[in-house]
C-alpha cells in the first residue's frame, strides 16, 4: 500500500504541471484580456495601456509568462493580483476559511440527512415514504438555486425576520458562535439541498442493487435477522460507490459555490474566482485553479485508498 | 432511523426558532452598499467606482466637486481662477494657497511638499497608474513655502483644476520610503486627509471606517462609523434594504424602482449622471460611410419607445455627448422618430427596396450587425426594438453580442470596439464634468492610440477640440463645444440615446444627503452625514 501511494503521488506531479499548462493556455484563449477593464474609462490613452501592460509583464510572450509564473510558484510565490496588487496566496487563504465553513456545514447536513433517507427509501421501496422521498429528491435536484435562495431570504429574513439575509457575520460583533451560525443557516440549507437530493438517490439505488445480490439471500437463508442482514452485509457493500462520489465531492468544499456565495454575499472562493474571471486577473485565476486541481488529484487518491479498505477484493500491490 | 430523522428536524426547528431573537444595534453609523467590493483604497491604481467611493472617505484633495458639479475649495483656500490670479494670464502657471494646520490621519503635517510628491508619484514609470491625463501637462511644481504650490504647464490645459479635485493627494512622509509602490500596504489602508480612516477590512464582507481624529474640519465627521458593504446580487441588496441591514442602496436598477419606492423608510433620489448611453456607428464600415445612411438610422430610432419600455421613463433622452446642463448645446433637439424620412434618406443613398421588403444596392443587401455586452438586459432590449423597427425601413439588423471582456478589450487583445469589428454597438461612456472628449472624437485617436472607436474623422471637429482645450475664456470655449455637438448632430458618428440617472435609496434617518452623479459619488460629503 505504501509503495502504491508513493507511486501515485509521484505520478501526480507531472499531471499537475500539465494541468497548469492547459489552464494557462485556456485563459489566454479566453476572449479579451485583463486590460479591457481600463478601457471603459475614456481618459485612458494607448500609452497608459502600454505602460500598464509592461508593468504587469503582459508584453512578454505567453510561454515566457507561464515559465515566470511557474518559477515563482516553485519558490512559494503565487504572484500578485492584477487588480488589487495583493499576494494571491493571501487572497486564497482569507477566502478559503469562509468557503470551507459553508461547504463543510452543507456537506455534513447532506450526509446526515441524505444517506439515511436514501437507505429508508430503498428499504421501503414503492411505499408512501419512498414516493415522498423520491418526489422531494427530484424537487431538490431541479430547483434553481438562486430562486430557492431568494425565497428563503424573503421568508426568513424579510417576512419572519428570524435570520440575516446575507453575509457571514455581523460587522459589529467580533466573534460569537451564535452570530456565525445564524448567518450560516440559509446558505448552508440552500447548498445542501442539491447534494442531499442526489446523494439520497445514489444511496437508494446502490442499496437496492446490493439487496438483490445472492449473498444477501444467503444471509437471510442463514436465518439472520433482517436488521443484521442490512447492517452487516448490505450497507457496507452499498457504501462503496457512494464513498467514491462523496470523496470526489470533497475538493468542492474548498472551491466554493458561485451562485450561493453571490446571492448570500458570502466571502468565499467561488466569488473570488468569479470576480477574477470577469477581469481576467490571471494570477488569481491560476492560483485558485491550481489549488482546486491539486485537491481533485489528492482526493481521487483518497477515494481509491478508501475503496481498498472497504472492499478487500481490491488490492493495490 | 426514523428517530434520527425526527431528531434532525427538531434540532433544525430549534435553531430557527432561537434565531428569532435578533439584536439590532443603533448608533452613529451608516451602512452603505455597493454591488462591487473595492480592489483597494487608491483611486489612481484602479478605476472602479467602489474604489473611488472608499477613497472619498479617506483621502483628500485641494478642491471638491459638489452636488451641482461645481468646484469648491477643500484643502486649497480658494479655487484658482484668472480673476483671483490663481491662474496666470497665459494659462501656464497655477498658484495654489493651501490651508494651514491640516494634518494627515497619522498626525504628520500636510504641506505643499505633498502636492509636489503626488505629481512625482503619478509620473513614476513603475507605478500602475490607470491614467496620467492632466499630470503629463505639468512640467514642474515649485513650493516657495509650506503652504504655496506653483505649477508650470507645458501648454494650456483647461481641465487642470479637475486633476486636483476629490481624492487626489498622497502622503510624502509615507510613500517616499516605499520599496514597492504597487504592493505597498498604503494601497489597502492609507494614511489620508479624509474624514474617516479604515478600521477593519473583512475581505469579501465589508469595510468599517471610523472617525479620523486629525480631520481638519473641526467638529466633523458627524458619524462615528461608516460601513461599506459589497452585495453582488441586486435582489439580495433589495431584501437587505427592506430588512434595514443596509441604510444606503447605491445605483439600483430601474426595474426595482417601484419596489424600492414602496418601502416607507427610505428616500429615493434620482440624480443626473455623467454617463450617457449611445449607439456607436462604425464610420469605417463600407455600409456606413454615407452620412445619409447614418442619419436614416437615427431617424428610425424610436427613443420615446425605448425610454418607456426599457428605462421605465426615468432616463432623459440625450442629444449629444455632453450631459452637463452647462455644456449641453441647448439648441439641439433629438431627431423625431420618422420612418418615412429614414426611408427617403436610404433611397437617396442608393439603397432601393427589393421585392422582399429589404434594401439592396448593386445587388448587395443592407445587413448590419449590432453588438453589445451580453447579459445587459436593457441593451439587449434596445437591440431587439431596433431590429423590429428597422425592418420596417428594409434594414436587416443582425444581433451579435459578446462577453464584456471581448467587447471592450484593447486593440492588441482583439477587442470588438477597438478593432472596428462591428457596424453598430450599444454601450455607455462616462464623461467628466469637463467637456473635453479628445480621446473619443479626435482623428488622431483611432485605436490603439486612443478611443475613437467610431473611426470618425472631421477636420473642423479636430480643430475645435484642439483650440477648445486651450481656451481659458469659458464662454468662448462653450461656443466651440456647442459647434462640435452641432457637427456631430449632423454627421451622426454615433446616436446619443439617454443620459443615465442614478437611482439611490437612503434610509430616511440620514441627514445632509447630497448625491453626486459624477464619479465623486454619493460619499463626497460623507463628513456632513448625520443621523436624525
Amino acid at each position: 500500500m505504501g509503495r502504491y501511494i508513493f507511486r501515485r503521488i509521484l505520478q501526480a506531479i507531472p499531471l499537475l504541471i500539465i494541468i497548469t499548462i492547459v489552464v494557462f493556455a485556456l485563459m489566454q484563449l479566453a476572449p479579451g484580456g485583463p486590460l479591457a477593464l481600463y478601457k471603459q474609462n475614456p481618459k485612458v490613452t494607448g500609452e497608459d495601456l502600454a505602460r500598464i501592460s509592461r508593468n504587469l509583464g503582459l508584453d512578454k510572450p505567453v510561454p515566457i509568462q507561464y515559465f515566470n509564473w511557474l518559477k515563482r510558484l516553485v519558490t512559494g510565490d503565487w504572484g500578485t493580483s492584477f487588480s488589487s496588487s495583493r499576494p494571491v496566496l493571501e487572497l486564497i487563504k482569507e477566502r478559503m476559511a469562509a468557503t470551507f465553513t459553508l461547504m463543510f456545514s452543507s456537506f455534513v447536513i447532506s450526509l446526515l440527512i441524505g444517506l439515511p433517507i436514501g437507505i429508508l427509501s430503498a428499504l421501503k421501496r414503492y411505499s408512501i415514504v419512498d414516493y415522498i422521498v423520491t418526489f422531494f429528491s427530484f424537487f431538490g435536484l431541479s430547483m434553481p438555486v438562486f430562486w430557492f435562495a431568494l425565497m428563503l431570504q424573503l421568508l426568513f429574513g424579510l417576512k419572519l425576520g428570524w435570520l440575516p439575509t446575507a453575509g457571514m457575520k455581523d460587522p459589529f460583533i467580533d466573534f460569537e458562535l451564535w452570530d456565525r451560525v445564524r448567518h450560516l443557516i440559509l446558505p448552508a440549507a440552500v447548498l445542501s439541498l442539491t447534494s442531499l437530493a442526489s446523494w439520497s438517490r445514489f444511496m437508494r439505488s446502490s442499496l437496492l442493487e446490493v439487496i438483490g445480490q445472492d449473498y444477501i439471500r444467503t444471509a437471510r437463508a442463514k436465518g439472520l435477522s433482517e436488521g443484521k442482514v442490512i447492517r452487516k452485509h448490505a450497507l457496507k457493500n452499498a457504501l462503496i460507490p457512494v464513498v467514491t462520489i462523496i470523496a470526489i465531492a470533497i475538493p468542492g468544499l474548498f472551491s466554493g459555490a458561485v451562485i450561493t456565495e453571490t446571492v448570500f454575499a458570502w466571502p468565499g472562493m467561488g466569488r473570488l474566482y468569479f470576480d477574477s474571471l470577469g477581469r481576467l486577473d490571471y494570477p488569481v485565476l491560476m492560483g485558485v485553479l491550481t489549488v482546486t486541481a491539486f485537491l481533485v488529484v489528492i482526493f481521487n487518491l483518497v477515494a481509491d485508498i478508501i475503496y481498498g479498505i472497504l472492499d478487500p477484493r481490491i488490492s493495490y500491490d | 432511523m426514523r428517530r434520527l430523522v425526527t431528531l434532525v428536524f427538531v434540532a433544525a426547528l430549534v435553531v430557527v426558532m432561537a434565531a428569532s431573537f435578533s439584536v439590532s444595534a443603533a448608533g452613529g453609523r451608516v451602512i452603505v452598499m455597493n454591488q462591487q467590493e473595492p480592489n483597494m483604497i487608491n483611486p489612481y491604481l484602479d478605476s472602479m467606482q467602489a474604489t473611488f467611493d472608499v477613497s472619498q472617505l479617506t483621502w483628500g484633495g485641494m478642491l471638491e466637486l459638489d452636488e451641482k458639479w461645481e468646484l469648491i475649495p477643500s484643502l486649497a483656500l480658494e479655487v484658482p481662477s484668472l480673476q483671483n490670479g490663481g491662474i496666470s494670464k497665459d494659462g501656464l502657471t497655477y498658484t495654489w494657497k493651501l490651508r494651514k494646520d491640516v494634518k494627515w490621519s497619522d498626525g504628520a503635517p500636510f504641506t505643499s511638499e505633498d502636492i509636489k510628491f503626488t505629481w512625482e508619484y503619478i509620473m513614476n514609470d513603475n507605478l500602475n497608474v490607470v491614467s496620467r491625463t492632466g499630470f503629463e501637462e505639468i512640467t514642474a511644481i515649485e513650493t516657495p513655502d509650506k503652504y504655496t504650490v506653483v505649477m508650470k504647464l507645458k501648454q494650456i490645459h483647461v481641465p487642470m483644476l479637475y486633476v486636483w479635485t476629490g481624492p487626489t493627494i498622497v502622503p510624502k512622509h509615507i510613500l517616499s520610503k516605499s520599496k514597492n509602490l504597487n504592493e505597498d500596504s498604503f494601497n489597502m489602508n492609507p494614511v489620508g486627509l479624509g474624514p474617516y480612516v479604515l478600521d477593519k477590512w473583512e475581505h469579501g464582507s465589508y469595510l468599517i471606517f471610523k472617525k479620523n481624529p486629525n480631520y481638519w474640519r473641526k467638529g466633523y465627521p458627524k458619524l462615528d462609523q461608516i460601513v461599506y458593504k459589497p452585495i453582488p446580487d441586486e435582489n439580495t441588496a433589495f431584501t437587505q434594504l427592506a430588512t434595514k441591514e443596509i441604510d444606503v442602496y447605491q445605483t439600483f436598477p430601474t426595474n426595482q424602482y417601484k419596489q424600492v419606492k414602496a418601502l416607507t423608510h427610505v428616500n429615493v433620489t434620482e440624480t443626473a449622471s455623467t454617463y450617457w448611453e449611445h449607439i456607436n456607428i462604425n464610420c469605417k464600415s463600407p455600409l456606413l460611410t454615407d452620412v445619409r445612411v447614418r442619419q436614416a438610422l437615427r431617424y428610425a430610432t424610436d427613443l420615446k419607445k425605448l425610454q418607456e419600455t426599457v428605462y421605465e421613463g426615468l432616463w432623459p433622452v440625450a442629444v449629444s455627448d455632453q450631459g452637463s446642463p452647462f455644456w449641453k448645446n441647448a439648441k439641439l433637439k433629438p431627431y423625431q422618430f420618422d420612418l418615412k424620412k429614414a426611408g427617403q434618406l436610404l433611397d437617396q443613398a442608393g439603397w432601393k427596396l427589393g421585392n422582399d421588403g429589404m434594401r439592396y444596392k448593386n445587388g448587395k443587401k443592407l445587413t448590419l450587425v449590432i453588438s453589445t455586452t451580453a447579459g445587459r438586459i436593457p441593451r439587449e432590449m434596445t437591440e431587439q426594438i431596433l431590429q423590429q423597427d428597422w425592418k420596417k425601413i428594409g434594414v436587416d439588423l443582425v444581433i451579435k453580442n459578446y462577453d464584456a471582456g471581448k467587447f471592450f478589450a484593447t486593440y492588441d487583445e482583439g477587442g470588438i470596439l477597438d478593432t472596428g469589428d462591428y457596424d453598430l454597438a450599444v454601450f455607455a461612456w462616462g464623461s467628466s464634468p469637463d467637456p473635453d472628449n479628445y480621446t473619443l472624437w479626435h482623428s488622431a485617436q483611432f485605436p490603439p492610440a486612443g478611443q475613437n472607436n467610431v473611426f470618425w474623422s472631421n477636420k473642423r471637429v479636430d480643430e475645435l477640440i484642439i483650440t477648445s482645450r486651450k481656451e481659458l475664456d469659458v464662454n468662448k470655449r462653450k461656443a466651440m463645444i456647442d459647434e462640435i455637438q452641432q457637427i456631430m448632430w449632423e454627421e451622426v458618428p454615433m446616436i446619443p440615446t439617454f443620459y443615465w440617472v442614478n437611482l439611490d435609496a437612503f434610509n430616511k434617518n440620514i441627514k445632509n444627503i447630497k448625491p453626486n452623479g459624477t464619479s465623486s459619488g454619493n460619499l463626497w460629503n460623507a463628513y456632513e452625514w448625520e443621523l436624525k
